[in-house]
């Protein structure tokens, strides 16, 4: 080939790489509308300059004024799957349920270094429980009454009630579990114990001044009763955790410090088969002497260990499980988007949010008018869409979804960017605005960009563009971590409902509590008013106080932004009247679940 | 010999107070907090904290804590992991024996496949056989293990339908320790084959075989009593080295297959600051290390007499 004809080809070559190049750049469909860009436009004004009170002169300029146009809002994000259709169940010895657990787990419902532990809610029963709808219902207490004044609480135990091995359930039993429970200096740590902390003598107790909680009392052998310091009118709703229910004190106590690995249990399954250590591995079959609740349908339940997501959705896709707990994100955002695995996907959101906030003791955030300009400036929905891929929804209230309580408005400030920026103008830092620090921890604890990584960089970006303040990220391993050297202001954490009530509110945002003293926020107005809701006996008032108490929190920027939390999972197309509409993944359908033939 | 040996492992003990002292002040002094990581998003009750401190003797003075920590550690008592009920000692001896068996595989199969492959590399210098092996290991090198694993497991599993999916651990002879065995011999397969290539290569166009060959002798005892023979004792080094790798640096494998070995146990301590069992698999991890390397030298010395005599 001579010379000329190589030059001639590569220049050939060239031109059509370059056309190929520019034609491809075309045709990749866009997922999403570009995000409205700054426009100039030039307009006229007229300037007059006074001085000395006399128009001296008026003079017409021009000048460049930058525009920026308000973005379409976005359809807000609903989490709510449809409930499954029923089916013909299939035969018993096929009424298997399988799934696997990202990390480790032993069958324990009172010392809970277990991080998911939901499922002891199967193996053990409470004095009360919960059911889907988010209602209390009685399990190992027949029934129970309270006085007048909300402080003395009283409970029957079903006297028919029995452990696994057939042994009777006994005051004592009632009596060890709640206290082993309490008590973080014993076998618990006392992780759940915030909504108990107002048992009378239970302080006592724990400095170590009393061997016992005076407040709990065995009134006679099937009657047990709590006195309060102050009137709490959700207590039984408490008493419904996953956590604190019952276990056979002898069980325990001869069984040593791994008295778990042959639990009895008190629930509606026993364990048949439990390995942990190499292999974390459980098998669940029903507790015949179950007489506290619904007779489970699903003959045998198999948990187990896969720690690696990408495992796990191996699993479950080659029909090795027949439901994918805790799925990656990415694997949800795709079935809503029409993947494959579309008509699998279980989805509600329920009462707890993830959420950033801003610290209330740092500047500009001890400023009231600097928060709600803040809130203003954050596009939670558009940040729920655009980032978080539509699997999480804004918080638009802070008392627990699927509860009598929650409210049909929306409480959350909305997204206003030029309100927002004239709030911040009569702020005390109108001018002069702080560097804004943002600290973000990922759920896992892996430092990688994880998503809330990203819905911060996000975040930073409306505010530097809404509100033209300096914002810098600041990536932390864990959500306690604050270094005092460039501290930051604003915190990404997350928070499930202690109880399913709206005293949730005072668990939460009462004085010197949980997230109110994550924040540091003081309101004794809202703190006072919390303390009356809990101590109103007549629910639907309870529930009016609580919705205020709210709204005063969500307009006040007790958190900057918030998503409710929201239970993904997959499940087999023959698992039926399984819902994920529950605190505890989808363990309290568990009772109502089975196997449809096919 | 023995001299040298006894002198070696009296090196181990300054050397595991050293390392034990460090990881102890990192752990103690850096970031993260075991208790605040089990109080998950409770983490700021700090009345429930302190509690835990004092139960967990967290709370005492760094010297004292690192000093029963050492005092029960040379005991054979690791203490008791916070994060997983679990005493440190009962966690580490299965997971060590899970490892170990799969590190003892794949080192199997890696000097199998990595000399073999290597010496085919060599005997065919610079022909396409040769450019294929090295350039498939340099890929298998390349590709980080968290993609290649599920890639292969997806393939394998769900595609070709030739396998359940491999989880956990059901003994060495299971189906489900096939790729995991074979990603770590992927791992270590170029450094196998290359330093099986360079000596082999090296040791043909050595005297002793131009000598070997002028003798008369045919190709194929040149290979195997001249060639390989000389060729073996820097790949042996190599393969001793990684020995101790496969060992510890089995950590993404070990997660993405949920296998209940040393890497995944050190891996989840890591990650959750779990502070006895850190301290306890880092004083093993150590201890194998040198041990390795003790056998290594030792095992130098017998094959090759010019070690002995330096």
């Amino acid at each position: 080939m001579s010379k000329s004809i190589r030059h001639r080809a590569l220049f050939v070559l060239t031109l059509a790489s370059l056309i190929l190049a520019g034609c491809g750049g075309a045709a990749q469909p866009q997922a999403q509308q570009p995000p409205p860009s700054p426009q100039i436009i030039r307009e006229t004004v007229k300037e007059t300059v006074v001085v000395q009170q006399t128009v001296k002169e008026t003079v017409v300029v021009q000048q460049q004024v930058m525009v920026t146009p308000v973005p379409e809002p976005v359809a807000k994000v609903n989490i709510e799957t449809p409930p499954r259709a029923d089916g013909t169940p299939a035969p018993a010895d096929q009424q298997i349920f399988r799934f696997d657990l990202p990390s480790d787990f032993w069958p324990d419902p009172i010392s809970l270094g277990n991080w998911y532990g939901e499922w002891n809610v199967l193996t053990s029963a409470g004095l009360t429980t919960e059911t889907i709808d988010g209602s209390v219902r009685p399990e190992l207490a027949e029934k129970w009454e309270s006085s007048a004044d909300g402080r003395l609480w009283t409970f029957t135990l079903n006297k028919e009630a029995k452990f696994s091995d057939g042994s009777p359930i006994t005051m004592d039993d009632v009596i060890f579990s709640l206290v082993s429970f309490l008590d973080p200096k014993g076998i618990s740590e006392g992780l759940y114990r915030a909504p108990f902390q107002d048992i009378t003598g239970y302080q006592e107790f724990i400095d170590g001044k009393a061997t016992e909680i005076s407040g709990i009392k065995a009134v006679d052998e099937h009657t047990i009763s709590f006195s309060l310091n102050r009137p709490i009118f959700y207590f039984p709703s408490a008493l419904g955790f996953w956590t604190g229910r019952i276990v056979s004190k002898k069980n325990v106590t001869e069984g040593g410090q791994e008295w778990w690995r042959n639990p009895v249990t008190s629930g509606m399954y026993k364990v048949a088969n439990f390995e942990y250590g190499q292999r974390n591995y459980l098998e669940l079959v029903p507790n015949e002497y179950y007489v506290l609740g619904p007779k489970p349908k699903l003959q045998k339940i198999i948990i187990e260990r896969v720690t690696d997501p990408a495992t796990r959705l191996t699993r479950y896709l080659n029909n090795e499980t027949d439901a994918l707990y805790y799925p990656e994100a990415a694997d949800v955002a795709a079935a809503l988007r029409g993947s494959e695995l579309k008509d699998e996907l279980l989805g509600s959101s329920i009462g707890g949010y993830f959420f950033f906030y801003f610290r209330h003791d740092r500047p500009p955030f001890d400023d009231a008018k600097a928060r709600q300009a803040f809130m203003m400036a954050t596009d939670v929905d558009r940040l729920s869409r655009a980032v978080l891929e539509g699997t999480l929804g804004k918080t638009t209230s802070l008392l627990p979804r699927n509860t009598d309580c929650y409210p049909e408005a929306d409480h959350s400030v909305q997204f206003d960017p030029v309100k927002a920026k004239a709030l911040l103008a009569e702020s005390k830092y109108a001018g002069n605005p702080p560097l804004v620090r943002i600290q973000v921890s990922e759920v896992s604890g892996i430092p990688v960009v994880g998503r809330w990584t990203r819905v911060a960089t996000a975040m930073a970006s409306m505010w530097q563009e809404n509100l033209g303040i300096s914002v810098q990220l600041q990536t932390k391993e864990f959500e306690f971590e604050d270094s005092q050297e460039g501290a930051a202001q604003v915190f990404r954490s997350s928070r499930s409902p202690l109880v399913l009530d709206g005293g949730v509110m005072t668990l939460n945002f009462g004085e010197g509590k949980g997230i109110a003293d994550q924040a540091k926020y003081i309101n004794p107005e809202v703190q006072q008013m919390l303390v009356q809701a809990d101590a109103e006996p007549d629910a639907a008032k309870r529930c009016e106080m609580y919705q205020k108490a709210d709204q005063m929190l969500m307009q006040d920027g007790v958190i900057a932004a918030g998503w409710d939390i929201a239970n993904w999972a997959f499940a087999k197309p023959q698992v039926r009247g399984i819902s994920t509409r529950t605190r505890w993944q989808f363990y309290l359908s568990i009772p109502d679940a089975y196997i449809a033939t096919p | 010999m023995l001299r040298y040996i006894t002198v070696r492992l009296l090196y181990f003990v300054p050397v595991l107070f050293v390392v034990s002292f460090f990881t102890f002040a990192v752990g103690f002094y850096g970031p993260g907090d075991p208790i605040r990581v089990l109080m998950k998003e409770n983490w700021n009750d700090e009345e429930t904290y302190q509690i835990l401190r004092r139960k967990y003797g967290f709370d005492r003075p760094f010297l004292v804590q690192y000093g029963d920590y050492m005092l029960k550690a040379v005991q054979g008592d690791f203490g008791r992991s916070v994060l997983r009920a679990m005493p440190v000692r009962d966690l580490m001896l299965p997971s060590l024996a899970v490892t170990a068996q799969l590190g003892l595989a794949a080192l199997a199969s890696l000097s199998l496949f990595g000399i073999g492959l290597g010496v085919i590399a060599a005997l065919k210098q610079n022909s396409w056989i040769d450019y294929t092996i090295v350039t498939g290991s340099i890929i298998l090198q390349s590709i980080p293990v968290f993609v290649l694993a599920p890639i292969l497991m997806f393939i394998l599993v769900l595609d070709l339908r030739l396998m359940k999916t491999p989880s956990g651990w059901d003994g060495l002879f299971s189906s489900k320790t096939l790729l995991p065995i074979f990603l770590l011999t992927a791992l270590g397969l170029l450094v196998v084959v290359r330093q099986t290539r360079e000596a082999v290569i090296s040791a043909r166009s050595s005297d002793y075989v131009r000598t070997a060959r002028a003798k008369g002798l045919r190709e194929r005892a040149i290979l195997w009593r001249h060639v390989l023979k000389n060729a073996m004792s820097p790949v042996l080094t190599t393969i001793g080295l990684l020995s101790s790798w496969l060992l510890t640096g089995s950590i993404f494998i070990e997660s993405i297959f949920s296998i209940p070995g040393f890497g995944s146990l050190y891996y989840g301590a890591l990650k959750t600051r779990d502070y006895p069992v850190l301290i306890g698999t880092t004083l093993v991890v150590t201890l194998i290390v040198m041990l390795t390397n003790l056998i290594i030298d030792v095992c130098y010395v017998l094959l090759d007499p010019r070690a002995r005599v330096e």
